[in-house]
């Protein structure tokens, strides 16, 4: 077989396999929601179990235990359980990510004038992320990873949920005062240009 | 003749992708640009895998073209899917015709190129009914009479994107910086 052979069959071929993923749709996929509020209480939702969260990944409890020279079986135990909740955790992080990317989406499409570097540097830190949660989770799982760095991740998810919430009410309010302002000129009868 | 067909085929394209993404102005501005410059690169792709004879050069651009056609349907219903825009079921049946087609016609001359004197009347029969096959597609697609005028969507002011765009990926950013501190505790520690 040629080399030319090989290269259009091989494109053609790529081609068929992403044609085939950008039609599939598959079942659980939600269809685009106008009302941005579903998207922000998800966000807000992690946050309200910070606290929690983070005492449960704190070192301390393992030192107590250690210390008071707690039955081996005991200390296993307790580290499979916050093993169990440090993935639930990276799971979270996760939704709460993708559910702000989402919502990034939906003010691009949304949007007269879109600007193509933030699309593709959002894209590229999509792929990223995705690539360093699997890594991560494997880390985790084969207990390599140190569980307490995960505390820093969710005060930027947070931080970036409170941000994005900010940026909605801006949006809703300004919209408010766009339509309040074109209905008051309305009334006095002026031409808008 | 045949210059003409995949002519009108490459205009019909991109009339389909407009109606899949015009209704949103800032994604369709990006969006052609790309599918446009997708478009070129899959082209001079082709010219250079291509074998080089002049007797083949027609051939050779009319695949060309036809990869590029494809491409581009592929990347349009791509740009859909991330953004989750709605394509009506018509206008997806329509692409997927369409790209089927073409790469059916990227294989079908890949291979006449190869064996073009024992190959050129199977040539003609399997692309006739390549044709067939994806009119029977759009006919079913446009089985019903496309009455409905979709309006453009109301689009937000132009200064939440700018201001909101930046400070989300400055956000994503971090969080990779600090999923890579994970990744990498040693780096942290210093």
């Amino acid at each position: 077989m040629s080399l030319t052979l090989i290269l259009f069959f091989s494109f053609v071929a790529i081609l068929l396999l992403a044609l085939g993923w950008a039609v599939w749709e598959p079942r659980q996929r939600r269809k685009l929601e106008a009302d941005p509020r579903s998207l922000e209480e998800r966000g807000q939702r992690h946050a309200t179990y910070l606290p929690q969260i983070r005492q449960a990944l704190a070192p301390a409890d393992y030192d107590f235990l250690s210390k008071r020279e707690a039955p081996r079986e005991l200390r296993r135990r307790v580290r499979r359980e916050r093993l169990g909740v440090a993935l639930a955790y990276l799971a979270a992080l996760r939704g709460d990510f993708q559910s702000l990317l989402r919502m990034a989406r939906v003010i691009a499409v949304l949007s007269p004038k879109v600007a193509a570097v933030h699309e593709f540097e959002r894209l590229r830190l999509t792929a990223k992320f995705a690539w360093r949660y699997q890594m991560i989770r494997w880390k985790l799982l084969t207990g390599l990873a140190p569980m307490a760095q995960l505390a820093g991740l969710s005060d930027l998810v947070s931080g970036l949920s409170v941000r994005m919430e900010t940026a909605m009410n801006e949006l809703g309010e300004r919209a408010a005062a766009a339509a309040e302002l074109a209905s008051s000129i309305n009334r006095r009868g002026l031409d808008v240009v | 003749m045949q210059g003409a067909v995949i002519c009108a085929r490459a205009l019909a394209v991109a009339e389909v992708c407009r109606h899949l993404l015009g209704r949103y102005r800032g994604i369709w501005a990006m969006a052609w640009r790309i599918l446009l410059a997708c478009a070129a690169l899959v082209l001079v792709y082709s010219i250079v895998a291509a074998r080089h004879f002049w007797e083949l050069a027609l051939l050779a651009g009319d695949r060309g073209m036809e990869l590029s056609i494809a491409a581009v349907v592929v990347a349009v219903l791509l740009f859909a899917r991330y953004y989750d825009v709605q394509a009506s079921a018509a206008d997806r049946s329509l692409a997927v015709g369409f790209c089927l087609y073409s790469c059916f016609c990227v294989l079908n001359n890949t291979i006449l190129e190869h064996y073009l004197h024992r190959y050129g009347a199977l040539w003609n029969l399997l692309g006739m009914l390549a044709f067939l096959a994806s009119l029977l597609l759009w006919t079913w697609a446009l089985r019903k009479p496309q009455t409905e005028i979709v309006p453009e969507e109301t689009l937000l002011s132009p200064v939440i994107y700018q201001t909101v765009a930046p400070q989300v990926n400055l956000r994503l950013r971090s969080l990779n910086d600090q999923l890579s501190k994970i990744w990498k505790p040693e780096v942290t520690r210093q």
